[in-house]
């Protein structure tokens, strides 16, 4: 991997410093948000967290907030009203779905006023997982003997979970899901490929979590590869 | 006027060191300041020099890659994770290089989508597109 070309120091202490001065101005947006960022910790069972970001017109005319956008199809920003008198409060209501997320996950949300002013609310949530995989793709090479491979699931302890199924698209795979302890909050999942040449199959482990029972699905693949040849017209080369 | 004058001045010169304090002791800032790649990105004229097969990763919202993408390039965001892999997982071969992109550096959805490949699809050739769909457009001249 190479670094970028090195550019002119000077130049960028002087990009840097004009940013900075902007800064340290005073700012004239009417629009004082109580915080800029938002952290919120979102359980395994939670398929939404929410958190708020407050504000107040602190100018001398009515602001009108124009666009909130969130860069992740995750965050689903809501709005009240979109105007505000000068001294009102207001907030923007911010639902997260933390689905196919796990750990440490950023997220923004950009706020337009027609004061020609935008502001970037940053959002940190810390997603507890509540199902975990070693892997879940699984493949034989060309030639490679049809052994069966094997992916294993965990589900979090402290969360009611259980497998409610396991299909594959493709029934010519073979699949065996075996508890690996008295718990059942292990098992292996076990695929057996046919010999002919087949692509791939999808299969869907349907999982029931939480005190209610909600369904949730995760999909793993296993694929037999195709030889070399056919390979090298499926993965394409670089632009 | 003088005093005005002089005030701004004042001002320049405090942000100048803060900026200069800023790039030498701050890792982030620097990495910020001086636009290099991280450990795991790959800054796109390197991109296309590469040898061997490419996977590029469109991380973007759906409507967003709907729009336009890099020639080739596989949608896959965390939100809809679940009907694209298979996609991406049926193009993918053993050696192939996997590029994940987003909007700008300001973007962390590329990553999050490359830790998730290789964590949870073994896949050990994954790298980041510094600067992302903006770097491509930028070098494209838009």
């Amino acid at each position: 991997m190479a670094l970028a070309a090195p550019t002119s120091l000077p130049l960028r202490l002087a990009t840097t410093a004009a940013f900075a001065i902007a800064a340290a101005l005073p700012t004239f947006a009417a629009l004082k948000w109580d915080s800029l960022e938002a952290a919120v910790k979102v359980r395994a069972e939670e398929t939404v967290a929410h958190t708020r970001y407050g504000f107040v017109n602190a100018g001398d005319k009515p602001v009108t907030i124009t666009n909130v956008y969130a860069g992740c199809g995750c965050t689903s920003p809501r709005l009240a009203k979109n105007t505000y008198a000068p001294g009102e409060r207001g907030e923007i209501q911010i639902a997260f779905d933390p689905r196919n997320r796990e750990g440490l996950y950023r997220a923004s949300v950009t706020v337009t006023s027609d004061d020609s002013v935008t502001t970037t609310l940053q959002f940190v949530a810390d997603i507890e997982p509540l199902v975990s995989f070693d892997t879940r793709f699984v493949f034989w090479r060309p030639g490679e003997p049809r052994t069966p491979k094997h992916m294993r699931l965990n589900f979090a302890e402290g969360h009611p979970a259980t497998i409610a199924d396991v299909t594959s698209s493709d029934p010519r795979f073979v699949i065996a899901t075996t508890p690996l302890d008295d718990s059942r909050r292990a098992f292996d999942i076990e695929v057996a490929p046919p010999a002919e040449a087949i692509n791939y199959t999808v299969i869907t482990v349907r999982t029931l979590v939480g005190a209610d029972q909600a369904e949730r699905t995760f999909n793993l693949v296993a694929r037999t590869l195709p030889a070399p040849a056919a390979a090298s017209q499926a993965a394409q080369a670089h632009p | 006027m003088a005093t005005l004058r002089r005030s701004w001045l004042g001002i320049l010169g405090l942000a100048t060191l803060l900026a200069a304090a800023a790039l030498v002791l701050d890792p982030r800032a620097r990495a910020l300041l001086l636009d290099a790649p991280a450990a795991d990105e790959i800054a796109l004229a390197a991109a296309r020099t590469l040898q061997g097969p490419v996977l590029w990763i469109d991380a973007r919202p759906a409507a967003d890659f709907a729009r336009n993408h890099i020639p080739d390039a596989l949608p896959l965001n965390l939100d809809e994770w679940d009907t694209r892999i298979v996609d991406v997982l049926a193009r993918w071969q053993p050696g192939t290089r996997v590029i994940v992109y987003c909007d700008d550096r300001a973007c962390s959805t590329s990553r999050a989508v490359a830790e998730k490949l290789r964590r949870e699809y073994q896949f050990d050739d994954v790298l980041i597109l510094h600067g992302g769909w903006s770097a491509w457009q930028t070098a494209a001249g838009k």
